[in-house]
């Protein structure tokens, strides 16, 4: 009986300590304002109005104040997470699945919708920007690693095949197909984002189908560690840490890099690699430093070799260190932050380079935000 | 506000818990009522006037019945007008536009729908006044005479907006003088905790696997299986997880309330079935409209009309759509059925007997679901893969592997499986203990696991708000 009673009170108070210690500290402390594990704002404590308390709003957003600067957030996220894969046995938490140690978002079908949009974009650039002038279009379409983990993992996943035809057959680029070089150990295990010391194949084929010479003389820089992609956030699972290792080569060590200043949009000296950014929010910005409208990266070896334009998202970051070989320059655009036509003012196009269009499929799911005017 | 949210449990629980155990107990009531009040208007904002209007409605009827108790015909009145108060408040907030478009689709005349908000809980407070005016009409007892104790009642958080249906005569006692013990208190923490687990682990997880059939453009047979199986499951874990939570927060603030569920799916027939599920309803429909028709203490014929009214109601009572109502007289005629037709036969064989309840259940449950009526005929059909459905493709093979543990672990959990081991093991008098702290230890584990999902979920309402 005694024993009861000993462990009734300390059931209690070990209920009571949690829901008043807990509340007291969402109440008591300083705000958050970033999730670096989701990489999105927090919510910041609601203003409380005659309005807002009449109308109800103030009691939502509270609410969502209170679920992003609970105490231990991550933590809880983690418990929860574990016990979802864990005990109920699920294959996925909020849309991330793990399959092989590689976290992925299941992507079960993408809609016509936004690869009409891509196609019409990459049409109306072509016919805008480079129908004259002697340009050598080429286009590539960089898969999801759902692609290749879905299948084995038995998850529903969209299938390249039908839209890399469709980009194939419906623009007037020479479509580069790089598929069956990649695998689901090309990307990082808790990021999105392919490695770059997976895609020298992918850049050989793309440098061979556009008549340029392979590179050789690969090196790899030191690893950078850890990295935490974007899925292992999502997750919440405790899944080990990336490390990112960087490549270089003969042609590399004398390359100039230039980015456009995010206001003035004025070309300024860069760098290729930035590896203190291993503990930026985002990681994957050592390579060039970034998201940028426009990165500019001189070939010193070979000035007077062709330009090679290259329309990309993040994944054509980590690509164009390995496509300078061979051109006098590689120029990086990124039309989801910049019109086409001012980012062809800061480098204007010379008549006969080569053009690429190499975006993942989730720019592509997103493919509004391609800027063609 | 819902219980299961982290603004609930960590700030206005522990505000209601401080406020209730600190201040003396002459004010537990009065704070009762004004978290009472607070709770209902960070929900429903100015709906609040209607639960006022409902309790003031019946605090003066019951007061008037009281004072004029031997002139009949008041009394009457006094009836009548908290019964077409609390109806009409019912039929205006939640039926109106039930009987326009009715009317519309009888008629073919065009009438604009009302489109009014549905007050949450409406369902529950306006049978909860309703029953207590008739009790004090019937000379059950008399009518409580202290606005605050009766307010205290008709609004008290931890039941008002799904139930149990609480009745005054449950609580009347405990209303004046509650004690409360370490026993009590940790019986409705545990409950609470269980609850919390049952809604935000089970229930939401299973309502995923519905959502996968809602959403999914391409259903197959194994698809549809899932929904069916799931969508029982996750009503029961939902609901029964709302009133476990109700329960406890009861006993914690010192009430009992009556118990809502006693394991329905273990039942071999609807009309057990009935007898396990949402029991505080079915109570209120027995004791107020069934006996009052007469009950089985009739003919044959009127005892199946009366039945049929029951279920009609009982039907109705869930929602304002066509498929409540068939979902209602499906029971209705379901148990007439086992009454008069084949019960008798039921009873002889367990494996038969189960199978039919299982198909029942299945059966209406898919009724209940489909407030598009195009849609029942639609899902029983993929069911057994008529018109060319696929046995399985890709989309149905993963939800299965992603929730078939949670719908098994879900079957397990609704049958008494833990509490016939729990018992058996008390039996050992070595084990008593070790199971009590074992109680409590899974109570904490699942409080913080459940807090997890919460932190890492967003709003969830219950289903049966809507009720």
């Amino acid at each position: 009986m005694k024993i009861k009673k000993t462990a009734s009170i300390i059931f209690i108070a070990l209920f009571l300590i949690t829901v008043f210690g807990l509340g007291a500290f969402v109440v008591l402390r300083t705000p958050g304002t970033v999730s670096e594990s989701e990489r999105r704002e927090l919510a910041a404590k609601p203003q409380m109005t005659m309005k807002s308390v009449a109308d109800g709003t103030f009691f939502t957003s509270f609410e969502d104040y209170l679920l992003d600067q609970f105490a231990w957030r991550d933590t809880f996220r983690r418990i929860k997470a574990v016990f979802q894969f864990g005990v109920l046995r699920q294959k996925e938490n909020n849309g991330i699945s793990v399959s092989h140690g590689q976290a992925f978002e299941i992507k079960s079908e993408m809609e016509e919708k936004p690869v009409n949009v891509y196609i019409k974009r990459i049409n109306a650039l072509a016919d805008t920007y480079f129908s004259d002038g002697g340009y050598n279009l080429y286009s590539t379409v960089i898969p999801d690693k759902s692609m290749y983990l879905s299948e084995g993992a038995g998850i529903p996943y969209v299938d390249y095949g039908p839209i890399a035809e469709r980009i194939k057959t419906e623009t007037s680029a020479k479509f580069i197909d790089i598929y069956d070089l990649l695998d689901g150990n090309s990307y990082y295990a808790t990021d999105s984002h392919w490695k770059q010391t997976e895609i020298v194949d992918v850049a050989d084929r793309i440098l061979t189908e556009m008549g340029a010479n392979k590179i050789d003389g690969i090196r790899k820089n030191d690893a950078l560690a850890p990295f935490y992609g974007v899925y292992y956030g999502h997750s919440a699972l405790p899944l080990p840490s990336d490390e990112i290792v960087t490549l270089t080569y003969d042609t590399l060590d004398a390359v100039k890099v230039l980015r456009a200043n995010k206001k003035t949009g004025v070309l300024e000296d860069a760098r290729l690699y930035y590896d203190e950014y291993i503990t930026a929010d985002d990681a994957y910005d050592v390579f060039l430093g970034g998201a940028c409208t426009v990165i500019v990266i001189e070939n010193t070896c070979n000035p007077d070799g062709k330009t090679l334009y290259l329309f990309s998202d993040s994944f054509g970051r980590s690509l164009a260190p390995l496509l300078v070989s061979d051109y006098g320059r590689v120029v990086v655009f990124d039309i989801r932050y910049i019109k086409t036509s001012r980012a062809l003012e800061t480098v204007p196009p010379e008549q006969g380079s080569d053009i690429l269009f190499a975006y993942s499929i989730s720019a592509i799911e997103v493919s509004d935000n391609l800027q063609v005017k | 506000m819902v219980f299961s949210s982290i603004g609930f449990i960590y700030l206005f629980l522990a505000a209601v818990l401080l406020a209730h155990y600190l201040l003396p107990k002459k004010f537990r009531n009065a704070v009762l009522l004004v978290f009472s009040l607070t709770f209902y208007y960070v929900g429903e904002q100015n709906l609040v006037v209607l639960m006022i209007l409902s309790t003031l409605t019946d605090y003066f009827c019951s007061l008037g019945i009281d004072r004029f108790r031997d002139k009949k015909r008041l009394t009457k009145l006094f009836l009548i007008i908290s019964l077409v108060v609390n109806l009409s408040l019912l039929g205006y907030f939640k039926y109106a536009d039930l009987f326009i478009s009715s009317f519309g689709h009888l008629t073919g005349i065009e009438v604009k729908l009302l489109q009014v908000a549905l007050p949450i809980g409406i369902s529950f407070y306006t049978f909860q006044t309703m029953s207590y005016t008739i009790d004090v009409y019937r000379g059950r007892f008399p009518a409580e005479r202290n606005i605050i104790d009766f307010a205290a009642f008709v609004t008290l958080f931890p039941q008002l907006v799904a139930g149990p249906i609480v009745r005054y005569s449950d609580i009347s006692n405990e209303l004046k003088s509650r004690k409360i013990t370490l026993e009590k208190f940790t019986t409705g923490v545990c409950r609470f905790c269980i609850g919390l687990g049952k809604k935000v682990i089970i229930a939401n997880t299973l309502a995923s696997a519905v959502k996968v059939y809602d959403t999914s453009s391409s259903h197959t047979v194994v698809l549809a299986w899932l929904c069916a199986l799931s969508l029982p499951l996750q009503i029961y874990f939902d609901f029964s997880g709302y009133s476990d939570m109700a329960i406890g927060l009861g006993a914690m603030l010192g009430f009992s309330f009556p118990e809502n569920f006693n394991y329905p799916f273990i039942s071999k027939s609807a009309t057990e079935f009935w007898r396990r599920w949402h029991i505080t309803l079915g109570t209120w429909f027995r004791d107020c409209v069934y006996f009052p028709m007469g009950g089985n203490r009739c003919s044959i014929k009127r005892h199946i009309f009366n039945l049929l009214v029951v279920w009609l109601l009982t039907g109705i009572w869930h929602g304002a759509a066509y498929n409540y109502i068939i979902w209602g007289l499906y029971y209705g005629v379901i148990i007439i059925a086992e009454k008069y037709v084949y019960g008798k036969w039921l009873e002889k064989s367990r494996i038969i007997s189960r199978i039919y309840f299982a198909a029942v259940t299945v059966f209406g449950f898919v009724i209940f679901h489909s407030e598009n009526l195009a849609l029942i005929p639609k899902m029983l059909g993929e069911m057994v893969g008529a018109g060319g459905v696929a046995l399985m493709d890709t989309v149905s093979s993963f939800a299965v592997s992603n929730y078939i543990f949670t719908v098994i672990l879900s079957i397990l959990l609704s049958t008494p499986v833990i509490s016939v081991i729990e018992k058996k093991l008390t039996r050992f008098a070595v084990m008593e203990n070790t199971v009590v702290i074992f109680r409590y230890i899974i109570c904490l584990v699942l409080f913080v696991i459940s807090t997890g999902y919460l932190v890492d979920g967003s709003y969830n309402p219950f289903m049966y708000f809507r009720f």
